[in-house]
């Protein structure tokens, strides 16, 4: 088995499955809502009959009730196509072990991967740092979720991160709706990064941003003298860190709340990981939440 | 501020630890990488100022707790303390006021007992292995020992046998003798003790010198001034002092009875009544001679004339003495007076030329000074004490004044080609040395007296008797005569007797004098110095003039003291008085010893030398008369000065008889000796003519430094014990310390950090 595909994270996360929340396009039948009204087994609603309109589809018996020409509409059930978009910046390079950010992703990343595959759905890889770094198309063999367990492998970290530009050009890109899964850590800008999300959601797309973040960043537990070295830039900063924690939680919990407050604003889907946390407790927990939102 | 462990303060290099950990964990910084540095370079820029500051000010204060430590194991104190009060050995100066006012009563003691209690109690006190020397100081100061300075025994027993002197208070000798002393000292701490009664005229005597002296010790490292004060300064002391014994402007010669002007003075701050003052001579009461003054306000002075009857001829010590006042120093007042069987005066006078024989220069002196009819009374002019004998100025043999004690030159000439004419230079030579010796001389001017030869003879250039040169002569008529002006006579001099009725008795005559020629004087020209001019006619010329020339003196006229230049002589009632005035005056200088002041040096000229000569002292005042031998110093064998040997002694620092004798002769009996020379010595009558004491605050400003002033008592002891250690800030330092690491601690644990 692969390395980023964990069992007891693929167990529970295949249980709960991967719902599109909302309509999504595929080519095929599926679990998911389409966009596209048919003639299924899932009737939506009635409509007038309208020169051109098949006749084979008029309900008699509504017509013999109203004497009206009427069309009886059914849902199209169809598959999606999750995109991954995987940060592969250097900032994703922090953290020691499991604890890793970008070995989180990739962790997170093959499973969702294997999770939307599992159940038939179509699954695509992109991983970026200032630009698009790999690319897997959609596909929803089987064999296509070691396609995307090699090339994780194969992704090391570099360079800055530039998430913004290149979601509004996934945005341009995928015609079809679908689910959009953005991994990182989400230290950019913060207005491309939302614009980016908004773009998205704008074309019709549902969009989960996992936002992969070390304790480290969030609580920032650092003592004694060190000499922080900028991931992606080349800084250099003296200082005790224990000096500055009550100011660094301040801009960190205020930026979190920016983003957590964009992401609701869009109707993106925020989930904020922190990477010691085990990836099977948070994605269950997500899967969980997600599931019973959809119920309500 | 002075250390009293100076070298621990070594160990404020220490505060470069700090400083070095600063810097050293400054340099050790753990790289990690960062991913957000964005945040973290905001949370920099919200907080570095702050940090900074919290950060620097924690150095600070760590840097500032190190070199408190430092400071505080160094024990800083202030300049005043000594190391003494960490125990270590001292070099200790007991200055101690001896003046006589040290003896004025204070309580049950006096104040020298109370300065010698307290130099003792201190002593007890210096640390071992403390060196000790003592000063007496009056308007001197005298290093007394002890020979081994860590002897305390020898100390305690010069300390014991201290006594006072008849000198006036003076600190600056003994401050600076202290201050030399204490510079020989190799111990850590010095200490300058003055025992005193603090009078003021001692510390106001040379004020700015004692200023800059206090001021030098002051920033002497480590030496201490401490002023122990012997005498409260609120308690008054009754004091009488004897301040003159003056004859009666009269020459003491045997079989009279002699009037003594005693003026008593009370010098100190409250009246005095029934004051007994009575007179001795040659240490014998004049029995009849004893009066009591009820009254004596505070200040005021007050004349006391008393009798004595002389006897004998030869030198004679009269004393004055006063009782039942607080200090005795200044109770008796001596004054050796020689009496005379005979005056003898020669009288060498021009001869009579044609003139009224009353008109001639000599015979109106010679009867100025007989109060007797010259052809009625021969019996009683030839008994009487005054003897006198006339010579013409050719007849002037050097050998006439081996038994005159005054001499006149009346309208004389000096001589110059004609060999029976003027005085000749054998005569002035021996008049010279007859001047030195101690003899008097008078010299009166007339038509005969040749001024170049004057000059040229008596000036500067020859003899050196004439009090000025002499410039010309001048003349005016008898409308518009030179007059004395009577303002411009010398206070005190021959011709102002001390008595003011006689004074202005003898005034109102001289007003009268009428003169129409006169020689002038040059008071600027080169053999003027040392001459002095008593008196002055109203133009400003000066009429007389004098001269002291060794033991003697010269009065000189510059008129003619007969009728020919004017009417000075020629008027008894002014005649008498004044040939009177004159011979007391040049008569009472031939004292050889004489009246001295306490501290004076005296000073003898023997007349053959001898291998060791001897001061003997006065009889010490706690042993009674006749009961020991008086006690004598060594003076060595004297000191040859030019040609004539000398012997000096600055040894009379207490009033009373002296005498300098060849080694091994016997004490005078009385003043007469026949081997030696004897003195009356004197209290210095300053010390007692202001007897303020300063206050701590006086005191304070005329130091302008407030010294350490400790009282003479009981608590002398631990006040000096206190004094050691009071100014030490050692305590307040670690205090002060302790707060501070306190705030340390308080400022890191709210920075939040702890290194």
């Amino acid at each position: 088995m692969p390395t980023y595909l964990q069992p007891d994270v693929l167990a529970r996360a295949e249980a709960l499955g991967l719902k599109a929340r909302q309509v999504v396009e595929g080519l095929r039948v599926g679990d998911h809502k389409s966009p596209y009204k048919g003639f299924s087994v899932e009737f939506v609603q009635h409509r007038e009959y309208v020169p051109g309109d098949d006749i084979r589809h008029i309900d008699w018996k509504s017509y013999g009730r109203s004497e009206r020409y009427t069309i009886k509409q059914y849902e199209q059930e169809t598959n999606f196509i999750c995109h991954l978009l995987l940060d592969a910046s250097n900032s994703m390079r922090y953290g020691s072990g499991a604890t890793n950010k970008l070995e989180y992703a990739k962790l997170l990343a093959a499973s969702v991967a294997y999770m939307v595959i599992r159940q038939r759905d179509t699954v695509a890889l992109r991983i970026f740092n200032t630009g698009w770094v790999a690319e897997l198309p959609p596909s929803s063999q089987l064999g296509h979720i070691h396609a995307i367990t090699h090339t994780l492998e194969e992704t090391q970290p570099q360079d800055r991160t530039a998430i913004g530009p290149l979601l509004d050009e996934v945005a341009d890109r995928i015609s079809r709706r679908g689910i959009i899964c953005l991994i990182s850590d989400g230290l950019d800008d913060l207005e491309p990064l939302l614009a980016g999300l908004r773009h998205l959601r704008f074309r019709g797309h549902e969009v989960i941003f996992f936002h992969l973040l070390h304790p480290d960043e969030v609580h920032f537990p650092l003592d004694g003298n060190i000499r922080f070295l900028g991931l992606e830039e080349h800084a250099e900063l003296l200082t005790r860190p224990h000096l500055l924690r009550p100011a660094y939680l301040r801009i960190v919990n205020r930026y979190l709340a920016d983003i957590q407050r964009g992401c609701d604003g869009s109707g993106v889907d925020y989930v904020r990981l922190l990477t010691d946390r085990p990836l099977a407790t948070a994605l269950a927990e997500y899967l969980v939440k997600r599931l019973q939102a959809s119920k309500r | 501020m002075t250390f009293l462990a100076p070298l621990m303060m070594l160990g404020a290099a220490a505060v470069s630890i700090p400083i070095a950990l600063h810097f050293f964990y400054r340099a050790r910084y753990r790289p990690l990488p960062w991913a957000p540095m964005k945040f973290l370079r905001e949370a920099i820029e919200q907080t570095s100022r702050r940090l900074k500051f919290q950060e620097w000010l924690l150095l600070a204060l760590r840097c500032l707790a190190i070199l408190l430590l430092a400071l505080a194991i160094a024990r800083p104190a202030e300049r005043s303390v000594s190391a003494a009060g960490a125990g270590e050995p001292i070099d200790a100066v007991f200055v101690f006021d001896t003046s006589y006012s040290m003896a004025a009563p204070d309580g049950d003691k006096t104040r020298l007992e109370r300065a010698q209690e307290a130099a003792l109690a201190i002593l007890d006190t210096l640390p071992n292995r403390s060196t000790i020397q003592i000063i007496s100081c009056a308007d001197r100061a005298m290093v007394l020992g002890p020979v081994s300075p860590d002897n305390r025994d020898q100390a305690r027993q010069l300390i014991h046998n201290l006594d006072v002197t008849s000198l006036a208070t003076d600190f600056l000798p003994g401050l600076t003798e202290a201050l030399r002393t204490s510079e020989h000292g190799s111990a850590a701490a010095k200490e300058i003790y003055l025992f005193s009664d603090l009078q003021k005229s001692g510390l106001e005597r040379q004020h700015h010198a004692l200023r800059g002296l206090v001021e030098q010790i002051r920033e002497h490292q480590k030496v201490n001034l401490i002023f122990i004060r012997c005498g409260h300064p609120e308690r008054k002391v009754a004091n009488v002092a004897v301040v003159d014994i003056a004859l009666h402007a009269t020459i003491p010669h045997t079989n009279t009875r002699v009037p003594f002007d005693v003026t008593l003075k009370n010098t100190g701050q409250e009246p005095l009544r029934g004051v007994k003052v009575a007179l001795e001579i040659d240490g014998q009461a004049v029995e009849r001679d004893a009066a009591q003054v009820d009254f004596i306000d505070a200040g005021e002075t007050v004349k006391v004339t008393l009798t004595g009857s002389l006897t004998q001829a030869g030198l004679r010590l009269v004393s004055a003495r006063v009782e039942g006042d607080g200090i005795a120093g200044d109770n008796i007042l001596y004054r050796v007076i020689a009496v005379r069987e005979k005056v003898r005066i020669l009288l060498v006078a021009h001869p009579y030329a044609g003139q009224p024989y009353t008109d001639a220069g000599d015979w109106l002196v010679r009867w100025a000074f007989f109060p007797f009819d010259a052809q009625r009374d021969k019996e009683k002019i030839d008994r009487y004490f005054i003897e006198v004998e006339s010579v013409a100025p050719k007849d002037a043999t050097p050998e006439k004044l081996t038994k005159t004690d005054v001499v006149y030159l009346l309208n004389t000439a000096t001589r110059t080609t004609d060999p029976l004419e003027g005085i000749s230079p054998a005569f002035i030579r021996q008049l010279k040395e007859f001047v030195t010796r101690g003899g008097g001389l008078v010299i009166g001017c007339g038509d005969a007296v040749n001024i170049d030869g004057y000059n040229r003879s008596l000036g500067a250039d020859g003899a050196g008797l004439l009090p000025l040169p002499i410039r010309g002569l001048r003349q005016t008529t008898e409308a518009t005569p030179f007059t004395p002006a009577i303002d411009s006579v010398v206070v005190p001099s021959v011709l102002a007797p001390a008595e003011e009725g006689q004074r202005q008795a003898f005034h109102n005559w001289l007003r009268r004098v009428t003169l129409t020629k006169m020689v002038e004087l040059d008071e600027t020209g080169p053999g003027s110095r040392g001459g002095q001019v008593l008196l002055r006619t109203t133009d400003g010329l000066p009429l007389v003039a004098a001269r002291v020339v060794g033991n003697g003196e010269v009065i000189f006229f510059a008129t003619s003291l007969d009728e020919t230049w004017g009417r000075l002589m020629s008027e008894g009632a002014l005649a008498a008085p004044l040939n009177m005035y004159l011979l007391a005056h040049l008569t009472s200088r031939q004292v050889p010893g004489g009246t001295r002041l306490a501290g004076e040096v005296l000073t003898w000229y023997p007349p053959q030398p001898e291998p060791n000569f001897e001061l003997i002292l006065p009889r010490p005042r706690r042993e009674k008369a006749g009961s020991a031998e008086r006690p004598r110093l060594q003076l060595g064998p004297g000191q040859w000065d030019g040609e004539r040997l000398v012997v000096r002694s600055a040894d009379a620092l207490v009033a009373g008889e002296y005498a300098i004798v060849p080694g091994g002769a016997a004490a005078p009996t009385g003043l007469m000796s026949e081997t030696g020379v004897v003195f009356a010595v004197n209290p210095d009558l300053r010390e007692t003519d202001n007897l303020s004491l300063a206050s701590d605050s006086e005191l304070e400003q005329l130091l302008g430094w407030r010294p350490a002033i400790i009282p003479a008592g009981a608590g002398t002891e631990s006040a000096v014990r206190e004094r050691r250690t009071q100014g030490e800030w050692t305590e307040y330092v670690l205090l002060f310390l302790l707060m501070l690491l306190v705030a340390e601690a308080a400022w890191a644990w709210f920075c939040g950090r702890a290194w």
